[in-house]
Parts: structure tokens; C-alpha cells; sequence
């Protein structure tokens, strides 16, 4: 009776009792095409549990006793696995083990291979690690699919197959993805929003005689911006095309610096002009900005079978985020193009600022000041 | 967090990204490959004396009844949820029968009540009572239950039908505790000063609760002299209890005497509750070896957030709270308050509703105060 009693204490103190985790084991799996590559993180604590790890019974695991129980363990994971597509199965194979460390201790990790028969549309996956012995064990799952982004998903081992969609997303979906991140990446890209102000920014002014005045009319106004929006669009549209489907490839770090210089150059332009004709500048350093772009696009991978949707629907998304900067800052320039305030504090001392973090960013850029 | 920024803009966030990224690898370096093969990879937990993890299918029920008591123990001692997840493996034949047999539903409802599944224990426990009215174990753990649930009035009736059923420490013990919740500190207090001349008597576990009742009783009094007594005596009567260890951690802590607590709870120790504090108490004294501690305590949090559990939400609400995240200090206490109604839970929610300025988000608890009679001086000091 007194035995059973002392149950009941868990209770009393489930507050603090809480020690440890419980078993978790992380599932990563990436599919192109057919294959799959991936590899799966186990406690040494769960492995020993299932396979007899400690040979020698010391309650030291070594690496020498885990190495040589790796074709028990190959085994136990095989059969504790399943992948299956199409209703025909993946066969799956352990090509090596290492290990690593996580905060709650160590982990073996498996190097798994599999194959299915085409490429799948769906993947099920049947996970069944400590099942019937930990009921409470977790696999973390990622699934990774090239073009169709990572999903994943808490296994149960009693919880039976689980059954995960694999289809890139339709053309309309990825136009509207595609689209939204154009719109963002010029929104939080600093570096092509101040370049294109520092050009833009003199639009509703007029260099003539050695000084800078306010133009008459709202009409060689809009022809200034009119002439260096064009410019850079048609510019970064082509270099980010060129880029995107491979054609040309130029790295990422002279990119970024020449990014920083670009903008460095137009705000010192806006000071003392050498180059009068702002929209050869946006043209010429418009194609630099479309590598920039990119880049972006690149780390975001453009999705199976709707590429060229995805790309336009990009670069279009990039003119929209564009046009609402101009349509903000336009008219504002415009209205107060005659006063002093916009003379000499926009124009002077803004381009000097904008200068001086151009600077910042072209030292950050190239390795002279750390990131 | 930080791959999403990079998706997002790599150029901004490269930066930012490569800072998110060298935390990660502290703590989740990539693979590698031992040298040699007699490097030690880890210490494993001694199963000699112990059954070996197995499935249920094979065993009677006598037998899958028997270890799972016996993996219960071993995680009442050792902390370690593993262990219950090893006891519900060998109950997992019974785990959905609608009609266990009486030891395994029994069972099956401490098991659920420590996943803070309550009211899935209550339905077992109930049942089980239905059939057995003199089983005093499913009694007790039903008292516990509606206890944690602050449902005081069906707990001191759950004690009550102990009497007579259980040895009457233990009823009293449990009446006593229930009724020092709801309105009688200080009669309650004086039943259990009473009964101290029979704890000698009692076994390890029972006079172990014994200290926490009373110890908990003398802080919601605000006696801190008695209070640093009966940690005295019961730490040296049980100086490896982790209930007691954590709760003097937290006596400890709030008296800002973080040093003792560094003394207490050694860097070396597995019990992630008991590093929670020790991290806590390197916050508090400036320790630069609070960073890596820190580390390990927001990881273990994030496991439980992969897994969706709920286990952990007052230690994580406290947790936060103490760094100075107050807002999420706040949502977490809140979501604990909705799950369990212990004295520490509504310490928690009235700390963080006054620390995130949202004081009428702790109403409930005011509310709660007022109709169950309980008392807590600190209650009274959170509110200030």
C-alpha cells in the first residue's frame, strides 16, 4: 500500500519534475526528382534503448561500441521507416553514421539515401522509430522539395502513415508569391531605394550657370523622372533575367560592393554634377541592381514548371514597389522644389548622408569594416 | 527566425543572419566523426537493475503493471519523462480500452495526469472509484488532480474519503493541505505542526511531502524564518528531493539570494528544472556563464514548442518573466493559468500581468482568490 502511495508525489511536485526532454529525434529528408537524400538525428540515450550499445557494460557508450553496432542499428532504423510514393515503395538505405551534439546530449546522425520509381506527388511516410516502447517519442520532420518549399511535421511512431502533397504550387499562386516578394524586396533593399532617390531627387530641379534651380512647369519634371525610371527598370530587368535563368553570373560580393558604389556616385552627383543626363546613369547602373535582385530571387528558388510566370511575376512586383516610392516621393519634391529646405537641406545634405552610408556600406562590403 | 530573414533579404540580413547563425552552431554543431574509437560519446543510464524498455503485447497484465510502476519510480526519482514514456509503452495494449483493468487504469491516469492531460485522469480515476469506492491510491491521486485544477471543494472530499481508507497521516495530510489552500492557512498549518511528532514514522516519499505542504504553508504565511528552517530540516533529511531543491531555489531567489542558489545547484547537474533556476541565479549575479546556460534553457523550451506541448509553460512564463520579457512572460502565464491553478501559476499570472502593466489581465486570479478563500501573502506583494 505504501508503495503504491508514493504515486501520488509525482503529482505534488509535477511543477519542478519537469527535468529532461523527452525522446525527440529530427527527420530531415530532400527530395529531387526521384531521389531522396537526408538524415536522421537520434538520441544515443533512445539507440541504446533498442539495440544493446554498451558491449562491454561499463555505462560508457565509446565510439568503437557504437560503430560496431551500426548494422543492429542500420536494421532497427530500416524497419522503423518507411517511404512510399505512388503506392510503390522507396527503398531506403543508411550510408553512414557520425555523430553530433545537441543541448540535451548527444546524437547519432544516419546518412539516408532512398529512391522512389518516378518522381513522387506525394511522399507517405511511415515512422514507427520506439513504437509500441516510447509512445511519447517525436520525430521532427523537414521535408524539403526543390521548388516547393520546406514543410514539417510532428511524427507519432503509433500514428501510422502520414501522407504529404509534394506539387510545386499552381502558376496563379506562384504569380501572386512572386509578386509579393518583388513589392517587399525593393521596399526593405535600402541600397536600390536610396540609389534611385538620389537620381530622382533632383527631377524637379534644373542645373544651369553653376547653381541648381527649381524647374518651372510639373512637365520636365515628370520627363526627368519619366526618363530615369525607364531606365532603370528596363536595365535591372534584363540583368535579373540574365541571372536568374543562369546566363550570367557575376559574384555576389562585387555585385553588392558595385551596388554601394553606384550609390555613392549618384548622391555626389546630385552635389556637383558631372553627368547631366541622369537616366544614363539609372541604365548603367540599373543593370548592376539587377543582379542584385537577382540574387534574392535566387536564394528563393523559382518553382517547377512556372519559372518564367514566377520571374516575371517578380521583376513586375519590383516596378510596382518602385512606382509606389516615386508616386510618394515625387510629388512631395515637387511641391516644395522652390524653397531653401529643399535646395540646400534635401539635395546637400541629403546626398551627403546618403553618400556617407554608401560609403559605410561600400567599406562594409568589400571586408574593411566587419558586417 | 534567421532563415526566414534570409529568404527575405540577404543583403540587409547577411549580417544579421551570419550573428543567428553562430548561435545555432553553439549549440547544434554540425556532424562530425570521432577519432578514435574509444573516445566516450556519452554516459548511459544504468539498466541493470531495471527492466529494458519493451512493448506491451508480450506481457500479462500483472506484468505490464509491474514496470510500469516501476518506470514511474524511477521518473519520480530521476526526473526524467523518458521513463513515463516507457511506462505508457508497456500500457499500450490497455491505452485506448475503454475498459482497462482496475491497476492498469489506475496507472493509465498518473500517467495522463503528468502529461497534464487532467481531465482524461479525472474520467479514469472516476471510473476506477466507481467499481473500487476503497481504492485510497485513486482517491489520493484524484485529490492531487482537482488540487493542481484548483477544484479545492471535490479535493477535500477526495481526502475525505480517505479516512478510514488510507492511513490516517496520509488523510490528514491531505485534508490539511487542501483546506490550508481554501481559506484555512493557519489552522491548517497548526493540523500539520501536530502531526510532526509521527513523521518519523512515515516512509521516505510521505514525510518528503510532508516538508513541501508545510514549507509552502509557512511562505504563503510570510514567515521566512520558519520557512528557512523547514528547508533546513528537510533538505538534510532528503538532500536529493527535486521538488524541495527547486522550490528552496525559488524561496531563494525571491529573497535575492542567488549565491546560495549557484551553491545548491551545481553547472553539472541534469535536471533541466533545477538548471532553469541555476541560470536564473547567474542572470541575477551578472555571471558571463549565464549566456551558455541560457542557451540550453531557451533550446529546451523550443523543443517543447516543436513537439506543441504544454508542459513547460510556467517554467518558461517564469523564465521570461525574470529576463524582462514581459509581454510574452505575460501570454504564457496566461495560457498556464487556463491549464493548471497552483499557487506558483497564480503568483505567475498577477507578476506578469503587473510587470507587462496590464493588471486587469490577472482579475481572474483576484476572482479565483475570492471564491476559493486561498491566501499568499506574495499574492499581495505581486499586486503592489
Amino acid at each position: 500500500m505504501m508503495r503504491a502511495l508514493l504515486l501520488v508525489l509525482m503529482a505534488l511536485v509535477s511543477g519542478a519534475s519537469q527535468a529532461h526532454r523527452p525522446s525527440d529525434a529530427y527527420l530531415s529528408l530532400e527530395l529531387e526528382g526521384a531521389s531522396v537524400q537526408g538524415h536522421w538525428e537520434i538520441a544515443l540515450r533512445d539507440l541504446a534503448v533498442l539495440v544493446e550499445l554498451d558491449a562491454d557494460h561499463d555505462q560508457q557508450l565509446s565510439w568503437g561500441e557504437l560503430r560496431a553496432a551500426q548494422p543492429a542499428l542500420v536494421s532497427v532504423l530500416l524497419s522503423a521507416l518507411e517511404l512510399r510514393s505512388a503506392d510503390a515503395p522507396c527503398p531506403l538505405a543508411v550510408t553512414d553514421m557520425m555523430v553530433n551534439d545537441h543541448s540535451d546530449g548527444r546524437y547519432a546522425w544516419f546518412v539516408l539515401q532512398a529512391s522512389c520509381a518516378q518522381a513522387p506527388q506525394h511522399l507517405d511516410v511511415d515512422y514507427r522509430l520506439l513504437a509500441g516502447i516510447d509512445p511519447t517519442h517525436r520525430g521532427m520532420l523537414a521535408l524539403t522539395t526543390t521548388g516547393a518549399g520546406t514543410q514539417t511535421a510532428v511524427l507519432a511512431p503509433d500514428g501510422g502513415p502520414r501522407r504529404f502533397g509534394l506539387e510545386a504550387p499552381s502558376p496563379l499562386q506562384a504569380v501572386r508569391d512572386y509578386l509579393r516578394e518583388g513589392v517587399w524586396h525593393i521596399w526593405i533593399g535600402y541600397d536600390h531605394i536610396l540609389f534611385l532617390l538620389a537620381l530622382l531627387l533632383p527631377a524637379v530641379l534644373r542645373y544651369r550657370h553653376g547653381t541648381w534651380e527649381a524647374v518651372d512647369g510639373l512637365r520636365p519634371a515628370l520627363w526627368n523622372v519619366f526618363g530615369v525610371v525607364t531606365a532603370f527598370t528596363i536595365a535591372h530587368s534584363i540583368t535579373l533575367s540574365l541571372a536568374v535563368l543562369g546566363w550570367v553570373y557575376l559574384p555576389g560580393v562585387w555585385v553588392e560592393s558595385a551596388i554601394a558604389l553606384s550609390v555613392l556616385i549618384a548622391a555626389l552627383n546630385n552635389l556637383r554634377p558631372l553627368l547631366r543626363a541622369r537616366w544614363v546613369m539609372a541604365l548603367a547602373f540599373g543593370l548592376l541592381h539587377g543582379f542584385g535582385f537577382a540574387a534574392v530571387l535566387g536564394e528563393l528558388g523559382l518553382p517547377d514548371g512556372a519559372r518564367l510566370v514566377a520571374l516575371v511575376a517578380f521583376n513586375v512586383g519590383v516596378e510596382l514597389g518602385q512606382m509606389a516610392i516615386v508616386l510618394m516621393a515625387v510629388p512631395l519634391a515637387y511641391v516644395v522644389r522652390r524653397s531653401l529646405f529643399y535646395r540646400v537641406g534635401v539635395r546637400v545634405v541629403g546626398s551627403l548622408a546618403v553618400a556617407g552610408l554608401a560609403v559605410f556600406w561600400l567599406l562594409q562590403r568589400i571586408g574593411v569594416l566587419a558586417a | 527566425m534567421a532563415a526566414q530573414a534570409r529568404s527575405y533579404c540577404p543583403r540587409l540580413m547577411r549580417g544579421l543572419f551570419f550573428v543567428a547563425l553562430l548561435s545555432v552552431t553553439a549549440i547544434q554543431a554540425a556532424p562530425y566523426r570521432p577519432t578514435s574509437d574509444a573516445e566516450i560519446l556519452t554516459r548511459l543510464p544504468q539498466r541493470s537493475a531495471a527492466p529494458r524498455p519493451q512493448q506491451g503485447h508480450a506481457l500479462s497484465e500483472e506484468q505490464a503493471a509491474r514496470l510500469a510502476r516501476i518506470f514511474i519510480e524511477r521518473a519520480r526519482s530521476n526526473g526524467d519523462p523518458r521513463e513515463l514514456g516507457y511506462a505508457q509503452g508497456v500500457l499500450a495494449p490497455w491505452w485506448q480500452a475503454e475498459e482497462p483493468p482496475d491497476a492498469i487504469r489506475l496507472l493509465r491516469a498518473t500517467l495522463k495526469q503528468s502529461r497534464h492531460d487532467f481531465n482524461g485522469a479525472l474520467v479514469d480515476l472516476q471510473q476506477l472509484l466507481e467499481r473500487r469506492p476503497d481504492d485510497a491510491q485513486a482517491w489520493l491521486t484524484q485529490a492531487t488532480v482537482l488540487r493542481v485544477l484548483g477544484r479545492y471543494q471535490e479535493a477535500a472530499d477526495a481526502c475525505a474519503a480517505l479516512q478510514g481508507r488510507a492511513a490516517a497521516f496520509v488523510a490528514a495530510l491531505c485534508s490539511a493541505a487542501v483546506h490550508g489552500l481554501s481559506g484555512g492557512l493557519q489552522t491548517a498549518a497548526a493540523q500539520l505542526d501536530e502531526l510532526r511528532p509521527q513523521l518519523a514514522a512515515q516512509s521516505a516519499g510521505v514525510a518528503a511531502w510532508y516538508y513541501a505542504e508545510r514549507v509552502e504553508m509557512a511562505e504563503r504565511s510570510g514567515n521566512q524564518a520558519l520557512t528557512a528552517e523547514l528547508y533546513k530540516a528537510a533538505l538534510a533529511a532528503y538532500p536529493g528531493d527535486q521538488g524541495l531543491l527547486a522550490s528552496y531555489a525559488d524561496w531563494l531567489l525571491d529573497r535575492g539570494r542567488a549565491a546560495e542558489v549557484l551553491q545548491l545547484i551545481s553547472a553539472d547537474e541534469p535536471a533541466d528544472a533545477l538548471l532553469l533556476r541555476r541560470a536564473l541565479a547567474l542572470h541575477a549575479v551578472d555571471d558571463p556563464q549565464f549566456d551558455l546556460l541560457n542557451t540550453r534553457v531557451l533550446d529546451t523550451f523550443a523543443a517543447g514548442h516543436r513537439r506543441g506541448e504544454a508542459l513547460h509553460l510556467r517554467e518558461e512564463a517564469r523564465y521570461r518573466l525574470a529576463l524582462g520579457d514581459d509581454a510574452e512572460a505575460l501570454k504564457l502565464a496566461t495560457a498556464n493559468w487556463a491549464i493548471q491553478h497552483e499557487p506558483w501559476d497564480a503568483r505567475l499570472l498577477l507578476r506578469a500581468a503587473q510587470a507587462a502593466g496590464q493588471p486587469a489581465v490577472a482579475e481572474v486570479v483576484r476572482q479565483w482568490q475570492a471564491a476559493t478563500g486561498f491566501e499568499d501573502v506574495r499574492l499581495a506583494e505581486s499586486a503592489r
